[in-house]
């Protein structure tokens, strides 16, 4: 999941120098850029320990917790979800103070929701430092938030978790119970960004959550259950030189196959060998796939308010694997117009051939 | 519509007489000027207070503060998180030093206002890191950057408290937008807590809120922690100010009255100087109304051409009078800070439209006259001068009726300000009304006494001749001498009851006070000045006194907290109540003293109780035990006992302490030990006697009535242009009749000495006409005007330089006036002179 990684300094350290810049930008960009002495560097593989490293690594400038989710009412309501958060050191220690505000911590979130049948899209953040309980994360019991935003675990820091978001729109409240084993991305996780050694981060993604609970609109509580997909990392490294953006896909398959794939364009638009992606088996086995062996298409276009075009169609083949599958967006404008501007969002999967429907996932795009 | 003839007519009047021209749109543009830089100057330093609440409140409509001391700081995270008022901000403010100056030092929470509609303040997004994690990193002014030559990275020693710290500037803050920034160093709260040894706390919490959120909130509200509105900050700015600002409109209009019968005077003159030009258009077809409306066209021309010449001059003339506002603002009230008035289109309309229909006022009834006049007739002086006289018979009646208004809308009208103005210039107006018909009247008796100088006879009967040309013009120039005398009788009796005052309330010999720059906060004198003073020799009693401020029924006032020496009692002068009955609660009772203000503001006595909000107890009722005469607050003060106090309050500071000596001791060998002591100690803290503190308050006294005096001047200078115009245009309109003297056998010296005396008599006159006036005027302002304004009530005194000067004043303004013409006489060729017949 290199292309986080490019979100979030694009988001924070304003590392991926080709990443649209906006004025707001300006704010989130400055928020690092200093070396990355003095941090721990993810340089081997390690021995991942649940419900340890659920909880955060601080020693790490950077990580997140990333949970994308497809819900429905049972009955002709649709919804997609997201609810991300950060957390950057901006230095590797904390400072010497007596204050309590004192820290090196920072905190910010991005959350939100897709009304499919509604044509809407509804999004917002937050920033704040990790200190007098404004935002931060506890490991038992498990709790990472940011101000009233929040993910809990139990008081032993297990699942099921629940996902707390109240924004002027809409309010999230919901339980998450992974049916399916933790997935180790890269190399037992160790997700390597690029050939230096230490250029990379530690990764791990719970690709399918049962996910019930309500969701608020206004005045109107939604009943919903539906799948949700947990991505988490941590690092210190930024990525090379050479990339625009990327095009990232997490999908569910109702036959329990579940997709993950990244491509990372080049300035000339071609593929950065770095590309990576892992096909899930209905019983959590997992085959890596490499950039060659996934061809992406871009099949129709929209233009955002902000002038940006995204695909919002997409043909997927995997000859591999004897995949093609049609990806389109439930909703156009899933654009989120936060610090930096990028497209994420909840799409449906459809059989290339046949069009019937395979299943639903996320897709984010950045740098357009 | 507008003949052309009319017009060239005009054009050639105008031209013929480009000194009457000038004058008439010099008083039109000084009049406007004087009205239009009140105005301004006004407005500037309203918005200044404004734009100084909003700027560092930006978006932010609330704050919460501590009743007493700071905020713990947990209170943010419960308001933000709990209670879901995420529109807030947390902040840590102190005054420190920079180079010996007084800065603000700002602790904030960057994050606390992202996303959020713009916030007051702009920290540069590059600085977050190393505000956050670098220690004693700060942003400082651009000002500040270049005073001290200070770049990004640079290092900036402050004083917190005596101890010395260093700051890394990270950024430098723009001022351009706002010269307030100037005086801010920026940190993160982390920082401004470490810095300040403060952890734990906030001073303040700055919210956006609606109506709804702010009711629910004070409901939720810990009873130590209160919630303000900035708007009620600014309302109640604008209301404590409002007396200032009416009593500085008051005089601006004053100029503008003034203005307004010189313009009179000047157009019924050039009606009269016109007459034999409007018979010849009258009898060659031009009707009436033509005449009429071509006058009304001709008063509008002149009206806007003076009026923007007055705008220009006016917005000169604001600037130079905003620093007086500023200052006298500052002096009473809270700091304002504005170094440019600010135009706008409004005022700029608004100063000519009152210009304009001032103008047209005093037009209408020349015009009028000459276009109701049948043609033969206009052409006969004595027509129009006769209609005169009819009607300044029936002007009389109406001067009488409005001078006896005035008093009964005074007594109806309790204590509206601008009624008591309106019964003012009622009053003035009426005056002036009656004023042509008492110099007819004098003019009168003085021709009857008998006497054999021909030069006397001419004198008074060349005077007499000219009224219907020159009353006005005397009136103007009584109004202005009155206001200058009733101004300054009621200035110099406010002095001197200030200075009386003063003398009363000094008691001690020697002050030590606390200083603070931060003037919302009084410093707080270190605990261990006490004792080593009370060890000194020769100290017959020591009062110490805390300066604070009380919150009485919703509204905040100062508040002295008096722990009474043996020789304190003697320092107030009750207006209500028994002297030792009064002390003797004082010392004894729950209760508190009010100021005079206090008293007259809030309509209560001696007696009635006060609900006040205190730091330890809640809401306690206390007892007024007496009103005492105070000048030193015009929105009312409190005095409370130490021993109250302590029990209400857990605040133990003091702010200063009063030494009253033994008689033989040296007050100045005293003072010399306390300054060294003051030297040794880091501690800002003043050592002063009653003299020095008498002389400083007199001369703030004096500063805050500079502007009054420099508007007093321009309405003169108003008045004097006015006169001088009309003075004159009726010379010069008589160089005939001085021709026809000429060649009588008169000498040009004795006709110089003949138009002398006649422009003497007139400003003696006016300067007699005035006195009683001015008189009355005093009087009004007195017991009024300044009663309504400040609420307080002094002394009336009698200066006997002040008619002299009044006299002088008018005298000297006609003898000027007078002086051109007749070095024209004298240069005016005899044939030339007589030319004309």
């Amino acid at each position: 999941m290199k292309l986080r990684f490019c979100l979030l300094f694009g988001l924070l350290l304003g590392a991926c120098d080709k990443v649209p810049t906006e004025a707001a930008l300006d704010l989130t960009a400055a928020l690092g850029g200093q070396a990355a002495q003095g941090f721990s560097r993810a340089t081997e593989p390690r021995s991942f320990r649940f419900p340890r490293d659920h909880a955060a690594h601080p020693d790490f400038r950077n990580e997140w917790w990333y949970i994308t989710g497809n819900l429905s009412d049972g009955q002709d309501q649709r919804f997609g979800y997201q609810v991300t958060l950060f957390r950057v050191a901006l230095a590797p220690q904390s400072p010497r103070s007596q204050s309590h505000w004192a820290t090196n911590q920072v905190w910010m979130a991005h959350v939100a929701l897709t009304d499919v049948r509604a044509n809407r899209h509804w999004h917002d953040q937050r920033l704040a430092r990790g200190a007098v309980g404004l935002a931060g994360q506890t490991a038992q019991p498990f709790r990472v938030w940011l101000e009233d935003w929040q993910i809990l675990g139990t008081s032993g820091g297990e699942f099921p978790w629940t996902v707390v978001v109240q924004t002027e729109q809409f309010g999230l409240q919901l339980q998450l119970q992974p049916v399916k084993p933790v997935v180790l991305q890269g190399d037992k996780g160790l997700s390597q960004k690029s050939e230096q050694p230490g250029n990379a981060s530690y990764y791990y993604s719970f690709t399918r959550l049962r996910t019930e609970g309500e969701i608020l609109k206004g005045d109107e509580r939604v009943r919903v259950r539906g799948w949700s997909w947990l991505d988490r990392e941590w690092s210190t490294s930024a990525l090379g030189d050479g990339q625009v953006g990327w095009d990232w896909f997490s999908l569910q398959l109702e036959d329990q196959h579940e997709l993950m794939f990244y491509r990372l364009r080049r300035h000339d638009g071609a593929t950065d060998r770095h590309s990576a992606g892992k096909w899930i088996l209905p019983d959590g086995q997992t085959r890596s796939l490499a950039a060659e062996e996934v061809n992406l298409q871009p099949l129709r276009y929209w233009t955002s308010s902000s002038g940006r075009r995204y695909p919002v169609s997409w043909q997927v083949t995997i000859p591999a694997l004897q995949q093609q599958f049609i990806v389109e967006a439930l909703v156009a404008d899933q654009e989120m117009a936060t610090g930096i501007y990028y497209w994420e969002g909840a799409v449906q999967v459809t059989s290339a051939a046949k069009g019937e429907s395979l299943g639903y996932g996320y897709l984010e795009m950045t740098g357009y | 519509m507008v003949t052309p003839l009319l017009l060239r007519s005009s054009w050639r009047f105008f031209t013929h007489h480009p000194w009457q021209l000038w004058l008439t749109l010099l008083s039109i543009a000084l009049g406007t000027a004087v009205m239009v830089a009140v105005d301004l100057a006004n407005m500037t330093a309203r918005q200044s207070f404004r734009h100084s609440v909003t700027l560092l409140a930006g978006p932010m409509t609330h704050e919460i503060s501590a009743r007493e001391g700071d905020i713990p700081e947990q209170f943010y995270t419960r308001l933000r998180i709990d209670w879901q008022l995420r529109a807030s901000s947390p902040q840590l403010v102190a005054t420190v030093r920079v180079a010996g100056l007084p800065y603000t030092l700002l602790g904030v929470d960057p994050f606390a206002m992202l996303f959020q509609p713009r916030a007051g303040l702009d920290i540069p997004a590059a600085t977050l890191p190393r505000l956050l994690t670098e220690p004693n990193s700060a942003l400082i002014s651009s000002e500040l950057a270049a005073r001290e030559k200070l770049t990004i990275g640079d290092r900036l020693d402050v004083t917190i408290k005596q101890a010395r710290k260093t700051l890394t500037v990270v950024a430098i803050l723009d001022v351009k937008q706002d010269a307030r920034l100037a005086e801010l160093l920026v940190t993160d709260i982390a920082t401004a807590q470490s810095l300040l040894d403060k952890p734990g706390v906030l001073s303040r919490i700055q919210l956006r809120l609606d109506n709804d959120q702010a009711t629910q909130l004070q409901e939720q509200l810990p009873a130590e922690l209160k919630l303000n509105s900035y708007q009620s900050r600014q309302q109640s700015f604008s209301q404590m100010t409002e007396a200032f600002r009416i009593n500085l409109t008051a005089m601006s209009l004053l100029a503008m009255l003034v203005g307004a019968f010189l313009v009179y005077n000047t157009m019924t003159f050039s009606v009269l100087q016109r007459r034999h030009a409007f018979a010849v258009n009258r009898m060659v077809g031009v009707t009436g109304t033509q005449l009429f409306r071509h006058l009304l066209l001709e008063a509008v021309l002149l009206g806007l051409t003076g009026s923007a010449l007055g705008i220009v001059l006016g917005i000169i003339l604001g600037q130079g009078l905003l620093v007086l506002v500023t200052q006298t603002i500052s002096d009473l009230y809270v700091s304002v800070d504005a170094t440019n008035v600010l135009v706008t289109p409004w005022q700029i309309m608004k100063g000519m439209g009152i210009t304009l229909l001032a103008v047209l006022t005093a037009t209408l009834a020349p015009a009028l006259e000459a276009a109701r006049v049948p043609p033969v007739l206009v052409s006969r002086a004595s027509h129009l001068e006769h209609t005169g006289k009819r009607i300044s018979n029936w002007l009389l009646l109406v001067g009488i009726i409005a001078m006896a208004m005035s008093p009964l809308l005074i007594g109806a009208s309790a204590r509206s300000l601008v009624t008591g103005f309106i019964a003012l210039f009622l009053f003035i107006v009426g005056y002036s009304l009656v004023v042509p018909g008492v110099l007819k009247a004098i003019l009168r008796g003085l021709l009857r006494i008998p006497t054999d100088s021909l030069y006397q006879r001419m004198t008074l009967r060349g005077v007499q001749a000219s009224l219907s040309r020159t009353s006005l013009a005397i009136v103007a120039l009584c109004v202005a001498v009155s206001a200058t005398v009733g101004v300054s009788i009621m200035v110099g009796s406010f002095r001197a009851s200030v200075a009386d005052w003063l003398e009363d309330t000094l008691q001690s010999d020697l002050y030590i006070s606390a200083t603070s720059g931060d003037s919302h906060i009084d410093g707080e004198l270190d605990a261990s000045w006490l004792p080593r003073v009370q060890a000194l020799p020769g100290i017959a009693s020591i009062s110490t006194g805390r300066n604070a401020r009380l919150e009485v029924e919703g509204v905040s006032v100062p508040m002295l907290v008096l722990q009474p020496g043996a020789h304190s009692s003697r320092g107030f002068e009750y207006l209500q109540g028994d002297p030792a009955a009064v002390w003797q609660a004082f010392l004894l009772e729950d209760v508190l003293l009010v100021s005079e203000p206090f008293a007259y503001h809030r309509g209560v006595q001696a007696g009635d109780h006060l609900t006040v909000q205190t730091g330890k107890a809640g809401r306690v009722s206390l007892k007024i035990a007496g009103v005492y005469r105070d000048y030193s607050a015009s929105q009312g003060m409190a005095v409370i006992p130490r021993r109250v106090y302590d029990k209400y309050w857990a605040d133990r500071g003091i702010t200063t302490i009063g030494l009253k000596l033994v008689k033989e001791t040296d007050v100045a060998a005293v003072a010399e030990q306390l300054r060294r002591w003051v030297a040794s100690s880091d501690q800002a803290v003043m050592v002063r006697s009653n003299k020095t503190i008498r002389d400083f308050s007199l001369q703030v006294f004096d500063r805050t009535f500079a502007i009054t005096n420099v508007l007093r001047l321009l309405v003169i200078i108003v008045a004097f242009v006015g006169v001088f115009s009309a003075l004159m245009a009726l010379f010069l309109e008589k160089s005939r009749e001085y021709a026809i003297l000429r060649a009588t056998g008169i000498t040009p010296a004795q006709l110089r000495r003949l138009v002398l005396w006649q422009s003497g008599l007139i400003g003696l006159l006016a300067g007699l006409l005035s006195l009683p006036l001015g008189w009355i005027m005093s009087d009004i302002l007195i017991e009024v005007i300044n009663r309504r304004s400040f609420g307080w009530t002094m002394q009336s005194y009698f200066f006997l330089s002040l008619p002299l000067q009044a006299l002088l004043l008018s005298v000297l303004a006609a003898l000027l006036a007078g002086l051109y013409p007749t070095q024209r006489i004298s240069r005016v060729s005899l044939r030339e002179g007589l030319h004309s017949l």
